[in-house]
């Protein structure tokens, strides 16, 4: 009798301990689904905002937001969300606002004589996001200084060489040269801008030496530089454009090689392909035609006997 | 139009099939019709959300739907070539059978081209390819061969229809609708069945049914050329155009025979549609399989044995039973020695073996369609940067199969629709005494006493 009560014990114990991991597991689970995959009822998403600035090359200040949030442990931006952007060097003033776009963008565009930076001392602004009913507010800052970057496009000694110049503003005057910054030089291409040149910018000046063979406008052998100091800490990211004939012109093939008349974007298309299908065409549709036209006679001859 | 006794007896057998719209006949239309509503959402979604939602990407940019494409177009032989070569040699046996091909023509001549607008991704440009189509392109070669077709094979059906529609119209007592009345007049372009009159039809008739049979050859080998003439393996092939066209022959006397079979059973036709036709049709079904793997064979041979690079990555695919292997034995063992092996065997030639066999055909033969597409657009002949699986790989999405589903239903319901409107067997011509045959009779050389 005595091992039979044992082992009956033994079950009891091992089903209660069992009983008691189940349903432990199924809380954990449970937890960790909500807690996991879907915010509890109320509770509201962090937010957060990227802000970037760009000081164009017609002296135009941009600045780009993005906002995010964290949905089921991936990144996701927001679409349609109302930012304001404001200026808080002196006092907090409203400066603009704006909705993001389907990538959770926005950017706010300053006009070219818009003050930046007072005294040396940096401008501040903050870009707000008053939160929603499922997001939370958030609102980032930046400070920047405004900068004059020049560059000089000159041949020197038969190197196509551009000289750089930055330098702060302060109140409309030239200040402080910019230093231990990197500056690089782009040229404008159909879909991104192609690195062609880089320095360093030591006093507030860079020398950069480009090739001499990128092709350029197929007309104008024109090419569009673009040179900027990108995302520097102090200063964001400024730009400077400038169109000039550099471009080296493109290769000439002769017109009306083989290669041409076969090509996909020759505007005529071979002589014998032409009559063949042409041909070909015409003796189909003489056919469809005369039955037509037989037709027509079987509808005459009908109307005839019914007369 | 007087209507003789024998055509009035012959009407009579198939007036119920026009009149009377049964039960069965409402319910498989009614699912029919769900399933095509299914499709026509699928589009919806399709238009509203781009092709995003569809399997196909950057390197594999056709899918089922040129599948689909190339299938129809293929089945749409039937009509063109069994009907046109028959009635030019005036075969007695192709009578009762040559309506079923001629519809078959027409209704897959128009699903076709549909899948090719399905697969553009802006609809709203499709005026440009008119506007400012290129000759040297074989994709506008193919935009003016199946418009030809199209028009071709309307009529083809319409001339071969007009003597049926002008009894229709003459018949008093048929229990239909006054539209459909008018129509039948209408259609019957005042046919009264003078010797006049019908020696212009009949010559209209001999005329479609010649050039009809160059303009398939012609539309099946210029769309083997946009296969063919694009420098990508698996494609690039000059076997491609009579590839295409057997292939093409193949599947169209499958679907025909498939068709004859369901029909025999739906309406009794067992009187018109015989043992004979099985056999005939199944002759050329084998005939075409034994061609059809005789060209694979030499296909396969070929690029196997010079293993090209790229072409062997190609066949490696086909060939790899943990990839497409499964459907390439499919397509290529069970389609085409299948046929051979039962037909050829004259005790397995019953016509439900025939029947049943013609339709593993017509599936092995869309299985085959859908790997010359997909397995070579998967090995892209530039390896772009940062190419990912899930770019090359295509898996089609319940879009693509919807739509899919949506043609062949669309296939089977005009079918439908179109044979209550018209005898599926040509009353006027098996009322008809036998035409000068071109068949030979044999007779014994040697009298037996």
């Amino acid at each position: 009798m005595k091992p039979f009560k044992l082992l009956t014990m033994n079950h009891k114990i091992q089903h209660s301990i069992i009983k008691k991991l189940s349903r432990s597991l199924l809380i954990i689970l449970w937890v960790a689904l909500i807690a996991g995959n879907a915010p509890a009822a109320g509770k509201k998403l962090k937010t957060r905002i990227k802000v970037e600035y760009v000081k164009k090359g017609d002296n135009t200040k941009q600045i780009k937001a993005t906002v995010s949030s964290k949905i089921k442990r991936k990144r996701v931006t927001l679409k349609r969300v109302t930012l304001n952007l404001f200026d808080e060097t002196d006092s907090t003033r409203l400066v603009s606002t704006a909705t993001t776009d389907k990538k959770g963008i926005t950017v706010f565009t300053l006009p070219a004589d818009y003050p930046v930076g007072k005294d040396g001392a940096p401008s501040v602004f903050a870009v707000r996001f008053d939160g929603s009913e499922k997001y939370k507010p958030a609102s980032k800052k930046i400070e920047v200084k405004d900068v004059k970057l020049t560059a000089d496009f000159k041949v020197v000694d038969s190197v196509y060489t551009i000289k750089v110049t930055a330098n702060e503003m302060v109140n409309g005057t030239t200040g402080a040269p910019v230093s231990d910054v990197d500056v690089y030089v782009y040229v404008k291409r159909l879909f991104s801008l192609l690195k062609v040149g880089e320095g360093y910018l030591e006093d507030g000046k860079a020398t950069i030496e480009i090739p001499n063979d990128i092709p350029g406008d197929y007309k104008t052998h024109n090419l569009e530089f673009v040179t900027m100091i990108p995302e520097a800490d102090d200063y964001g990211t400024v730009e400077n454009n400038k169109t000039i004939k550099w471009g080296a012109p493109p290769p000439k093939y002769p017109k009306y090689d083989n290669v041409n008349q076969r090509a996909l974007w020759e505007p005529r298309a071979p002589l014998w392909m032409v009559i063949t299908l042409g041909v070909l065409l015409l003796g189909v549709f003489y056919h469809y035609i005369l039955i037509a036209y037989k037709l027509y006679k079987i509808k005459q001859l009908g109307k005839n006997k019914q007369v | 139009m007087e209507i003789d006794n024998k055509t009035k007896e012959v009407l009579k057998e198939f007036s119920p099939q026009l009149e009377n719209f049964n039960r069965r006949f409402k319910i498989l239309s009614a699912i029919l019709i769900a399933i095509m509503l299914f499709a026509l959402y699928a589009f919806y979604r399709q238009e509203k959300d781009g092709h995003i939602i569809t399997g196909m990407r950057d390197n594999v940019v056709w899918g089922l739907y040129i599948a689909n494409f190339v299938f129809f177009i293929g089945i749409s032989y039937a009509g063109a070539l069994i009907s046109g070569i028959l009635h030019l040699l005036k075969v007695e046996w192709r009578k009762p059978i040559i309506r079923i091909a001629e519809f078959i023509t027409v209704i897959a001549t128009i699903i076709g081209p549909l899948y090719i607008l399905l697969c553009m991704g802006r609809l709203d440009r499709l005026f440009n390819l008119v506007l400012y189509g290129r000759i040297q392109s074989p994709i506008i070669w193919d935009v003016i061969a199946i418009t030809t077709y199209i028009i071709g094979s309307f009529l083809f059906l319409y001339l071969a229809m007009i003597r049926d529609l002008a009894i229709l119209r003459d018949t008093p007592g048929l229990k239909i609708g006054k539209f459909r009345r008018w129509s039948y007049k209408f259609l019957a372009i005042g046919y009264q069945g003078t010797k006049e009159q019908d020696k212009q039809l009949e010559e209209s008739i001999t005329i479609m049914s010649a050039i009809i049979i160059p303009i398939a050859v012609i539309v099946h080998s210029v769309l083997a050329w946009i296969f063919g003439m694009t420098l990508r393996p698996g494609w690039h092939s000059t076997i491609f155009a009579p590839y295409f066209v057997i292939a093409a022959i193949f599947s169209g006397t499958g679907v025909l025979i498939m068709a004859m079979w369901f029909y025999r059973k739906m309406f009794h036709l067992e009187k018109y549609i015989t043992k004979k036709h099985f056999d005939y049709l199944g002759m050329l079904l084998l005939i075409m399989a034994a061609i059809y793997g005789y060209f694979t064979f030499s296909e396969y041979l070929t690029d196997w044995y010079t293993s090209e690079t790229w072409n062997a990555r190609v066949l490696k695919k086909m060939f790899d039973i943990n990839q497409y292997g499964w459907w390439f034995y499919f397509s290529v063992l069970v389609g085409n020695l299948l046929p051979i092996i039962v037909i050829g065997i004259k005790k397995l030639r019953t016509i439900n073996n025939v029947a049943l066999v013609s339709a593993i055909a017509v599936l092995a033969l869309w299985v085959k369609r859908y790997l010359i597409i997909v397995p070579t657009l998967e090995t892209p002949l530039l390896p772009a940067q940062d190419t990912r699986m899930e770019w090359v790989h295509y898996s089609p999405t319940w879009v693509e199969w919807a739509l899919t589903m949506g043609g062949v239903a669309f296939f089977i319901f005009a079918f439908m629709m179109l044979s209550k409107y018209v005898p599926i067997v040509p009353v006027s011509l098996v009322s008809k005494p036998a035409e000068k045959a071109a068949e030979v009779e044999v007779k014994p050389t040697v009298e037996t006493v």
